[in-house]
């Protein structure tokens, strides 16, 4: 077990290196970043100057070596639009935009998981075909419009929750709604199936053989199988639901990173999009590397000692 | 004459397919007494395994469904049983082991506690006795270091440990009727002959009665007090284990028993029974072995025999059975 | 080839559901690809007196089906004829990444060892940053145009392709018709794209069937935010984008193309899902 986590956390370590390159890169994919800093119109002398001040006309190894040893310390330089440092930007609003993420979480596992057990429970009955629905139609609205249309009825016509804004748990409703949608149809589609599969399989024959109640039976012994293969699709959810975030706090003017992101790429403002890009990261790898150690407490199969 | 553990009368389970009903049991009749040990022989497809699952209700439905007959299990019929008190009798006083122990164990949770659950449920003892009646069992069915194996996974044991924790949990309650569905089927030769002693041995310490499912006649012969041979979802002989080796009164049984390798005797070549199963959701009239018979004449595919007592103990569906009760010895010695 | 084709579709259609969906997706083609002859207005031609008409059933006395956008065009005329951005993006993008992926997936699912494990962990590395950020991103360096945004969609959606393709090949690899190749002396150019890669074509087309969806979601994503193709030409995310501003008096500028996505999404997911039945069963274990 713990060769498992260590391996595992080297591993992810190694990912977070892999962004942290990727991350470097982002921004001299189109050759010299000094373009995407700075206004069109800015003069070779300002140009000059501004390359030098950032370090881009250093050799490139020895820039990523230094936008590596500052990364570590969480240093992404300043940003230039708030002239603070773009890591802490980030930061600030970060627990909005976890608490969004996480309220979307809840409302899509409230939903799905007691549907896809009675979807596969009952297979073929009206819980079945409302999952299916559910499934199939969760996943094919686009977020952003789901959004405009929660404000256009909740907002709009009911006056029942403000259309903009964040600090309150009425600010949370609708956004949380709109970002739960494709992941609460995503984890019912895949839950109800693997609880089919497993309630087919010889162990569950045997338990109701050994008298196991119905409830038993899928609660006890069909959903710890289950959950497995679906755990790994709640990890990856995590990072869909971090990139719904950023469209989705754009609509209703939520200020979580995502809103923050989009304002810096519209303002140029690169090292806020550098820092927001591999703090995301990190939490999703952070996220997906938990849900890796879980499967050792689910699975017994891989506590190898 | 004391009641039976099993009576089974004129069964019959059916499955809707997409070629219409399937009849994977057809009007089977059979029973099983205290302390009595059936061997429930056939091909695979000749209903033996429904029959079984049958029993312990275990079918599923849909696609499957009783369409008609009783089940009497100490005199219940359990087919009229309601959910909850057929949850009761299973895992209980009556049990069931399956031919797959690497894939019936469920994964995720200790032997010990899959054990302890049936002993939780059914003698309401709380889980610290239960999990240490798990113990007992392990020990009972010969497992090394009972104490450390309760609290291993499914994963870490070899297939004879896993039936033979699959056996514990079946014996746990003490049942009155322990249905094995090719217990050894999947396993290899040394530890089916493990397998086999210890059934025997629990048999005689438990006193239990034990239906025996199985392709494999040589463990009918082991096992076995009284047989039962099965074909295309219908009984076709009913005997003693002694005399259905000695003169086998149904072609088919004739053509498994032959088809048998034996040591004490130099053959050229193994007998096998030409042809196949036939296919269940097919219903014309007439023997449903006849096709593949090789005594099978005109009357047997136009009118389909009935199982009907031939002598005493002894059962057959077959036109021919009351002559080959009494022909010589001799005629028996198959080319 | 053709009775069997013929066959299959005619298995696919014993789907009502499946069928269902077939005509949403040949509908659309069919408006992508002549709908610009024969839509009723122009879709660019703006009129002014016309503005934010409400569709018909409304209770408008107009002439515009689903009534008018804020420079007065005929919001119907400019879905049809957006139907082309988003099925050129959604196809060209996912051919695109299919070729990456499934590229990477055979590489790594036969040379398991040192550049299996790399390109796994590139699987990782591009997992690990949500994409419509990475999107977001890449277009704001790169510049928004119709190219840019295929690969960069084609570019970050890969992942799938290269683990499905990977696992299958981890297995067909152990066949004894690939091992007799590799003992016959087959190059491995040769196994892969003569052995494995048509084994792996029925996963593939599943995958790709219902990635075409996602693509179209995620084109209307980057169009909302400014970051799709450029204004001239009409896109649905981008038409939604203009109708958030008459959210509160014109609601229809907004929904009618959001519908639109919706319906096509749709009737491209029933369409990958009955593949996904007929083709694959087991490929319900990889989907995200």
């Amino acid at each position: 077990m713990l060769g498992y986590v260590a391996t595992r956390s080297v591993y992810a370590l190694a990912v977070v290196f892999g962004v942290s390159i990727a991350v470097f890169f982002l921004i001299r994919i189109g050759g010299d970043p000094s373009a995407l800093f700075l206004a069109p119109e800015a003069s070779l002398e300002e140009i000059v100057r501004f390359r030098h001040q950032m370090g881009f006309d250093r050799p490139i190894l020895l820039q990523y070596v230094d936008f590596l040893s500052r990364a570590v310390r969480g240093d992404f330089g300043l940003s230039l639009r708030y002239d603070q440092p773009a890591m802490q930007l980030v930061l600030e609003r970060m627990p909005a935009t976890l608490a969004l993420s996480a309220a979307a979480l809840g409302i899509s596992l409230l939903i799905s998981v007691p549907l896809a057990i009675l979807a596969a429970s009952y297979r073929g009955s009206l819980i079945d075909r409302i999952g299916l629905l559910i499934s199939l139609v969760g996943q094919s609205f686009p977020t952003f419009w789901l959004a405009i249309m929660l404000i256009l009825i909740f907002s709009e016509r009911l006056h029942w929750l403000p259309p903009s804004g964040g600090g309150s748990w009425q600010n949370l409703i609708m956004p949380a709604l709109a970002l739960a949608a494709y992941s609460t149809a995503i984890i019912t589609r895949l839950l109800r199936s693997s609880m089919i599969e497993v309630l087919q399989s010889d162990y569950i024959r045997t338990a109701r053989g050994k008298g196991v109640s119905n409830a038993g039976i899928v609660l006890k012994h069909a959903l710890r199988n289950a959950a497995i293969p679906t755990l790994t699709v709640v990890g990856l959810q995590v990072g869909a639901l971090l990139g719904g975030a950023v469209i989705t706090e754009e609509i209703f003017a939520y200020p979580g990173i995502g809103r923050l992101a989009i304002q810096a790429i519209d303002n140029r403002d690169f090292t806020v999009v550098q820092a927001f890009v591999f703090l995301t990261a990190v939490l999703i790898v952070g996220i997906n590397l938990t849900v890796d150690l879980c499967y050792g407490l689910l699975d017994p199969r891989l506590r190898k000692r | 004459m004391s009641t039976p553990v099993l009576e089974i009368r004129n069964l019959k389970t059916y499955f809707a397919s997409d070629r219409g009903e399937v009849r994977a049991v057809d009007g089977v009749s059979l029973h099983v007494d205290a302390g009595e040990t059936l061997g429930v022989v056939g091909e695979s497809g000749s209903g033996k395994s429904v029959t079984s699952l049958s029993v312990m209700r275990l079918i599923a439905s849909p696609p499957g469904r009783y369409a008609d007959g009783e089940i009497l299990f100490e005199g219940r019929d359990i087919l009229k049983l309601d959910k909850a008190a057929m949850r009761d009798l299973r895992g209980n006083r009556l049990s069931m082991i399956f031919q797959e122990p690497m894939t019936s164990l469920n994964p995720v949770f200790t032997v010990g506690a899959q054990i302890a659950e049936a002993i939780m449920l059914h003698q309401h003892l709380p889980r610290p006795a239960a999990f240490a009646r798990a113990i007992d069992m392990l020990r009972l069915v010969n497992i090394p270091a009972p104490e450390r194996r309760a609290h291993e996974f499914p994963h870490q044991l070899s297939g004879g440990m896993r039936q033979r924790v699959m056996i514990a949990m079946a014996l746990s309650c003490n049942p009155k009727l322990l249905i094995a569905d090719e217990p050894t089927t999947a396993l290899d030769v040394t530890i089916q002959a493990q397998i086999l002693d210890l059934m025997r041995r629990l048999r005689a310490e438990l006193g239990m009665a034990i239906m025996l499912i199985t392709h494999d006649l040589g463990i009918v012969a082991e096992m076995c007090d009284r047989v039962v041979v099965m074909y295309g979802g219908r009984i076709v002989e009913e005997a003693d284990v002694i005399s259905l080796f000695d003169n086998p009164l149904h072609p088919y049984s004739e053509g498994l028993l032959a088809s048998i390798p034996r040591i004490d005797e130099d053959v050229e070549q193994l007998y096998a029974i030409e042809g196949s199963v036939p296919d269940p959701a097919d219903r014309s009239e007439g023997c449903a072995f006849a096709p593949r018979c090789r005594y099978a004449f005109e009357r047997c595919r136009s009118e389909t025999p009935v199982l009907s007592p031939i002598a005493d103990g002894r059962k057959a569906a077959c036109f021919l059975a009351g002559e080959r009760l009494t022909r010589p010895a001799v005629e028996q010695v198959l080319s | 080839m053709h009775r069997s084709l013929y066959r299959f579709l005619h298995r696919f259609l014993r789907s009502k559901l499946a069928a269902f969906g077939l005509l949403i997706v040949a509908t659309v083609i069919f408006a992508a690809l002549i709908g610009a002859w024969i839509v009723p207005f122009d879709p660019s031609a703006q009129d002014i007196m016309e503005r934010l008409k409400p569709p018909l059933w409304e209770g408008s006395e107009g002439i515009h089906l689903l009534g008018t956008e804020a420079l007065g065009r005929d919001i119907f005329s400019r879905l049809v004829v957006g139907a082309q951005v988003s099925l050129l993006v959604g196809v060209a993008s996912v051919v695109l990444s299919s070729v990456v992926g499934i590229g990477f997936g055979l590489i790594a699912g036969y040379e398991d060892r040192y550049i299996g494990r790399f390109l796994m962990a590139l699987t990782d590395i591009q997992l690990a940053v949500p994409f419509l950020v990475l999107a977001l991103a890449v277009v704001a360096v790169v510049g928004a145009s119709l190219w840019n945004l295929i690969l960069v969609l084609g570019l970050t959606n890969w992942v799938q392709y290269a683990r499905v393709v990977r696992a299958e090949c981890l297995v067909l690899r152990e066949r004894e018709y690939v091992q007799a190749a590799r003992v016959l002396g087959a190059s491995t150019p040769r196994i892969l794209f003569r052995h494995l890669l048509p084994n792996v074509m029925s996963s593939v087309i599943v995958i790709s069937s219902l990635l075409v969806a996602k693509m179209i979601l995620f084109e209307s994503a980057l169009s909302f935010l400014g970051l799709g193709v450029p204004p001239a030409t009409p896109t649905w995310g981008a038409m939604i984008a203009e109708g958030r501003n008459y959210i509160g008096n014109a609601w229809w500028v907004a929904a009618m193309p959001g519908l639109a996505i919706f319906i096509t999404v749709i009737g491209i997911n029933l369409v990958g899902d009955r593949l996904r039945d007929l083709l694959d069963p087991r490929l319900k274990q990889v989907e995200n």
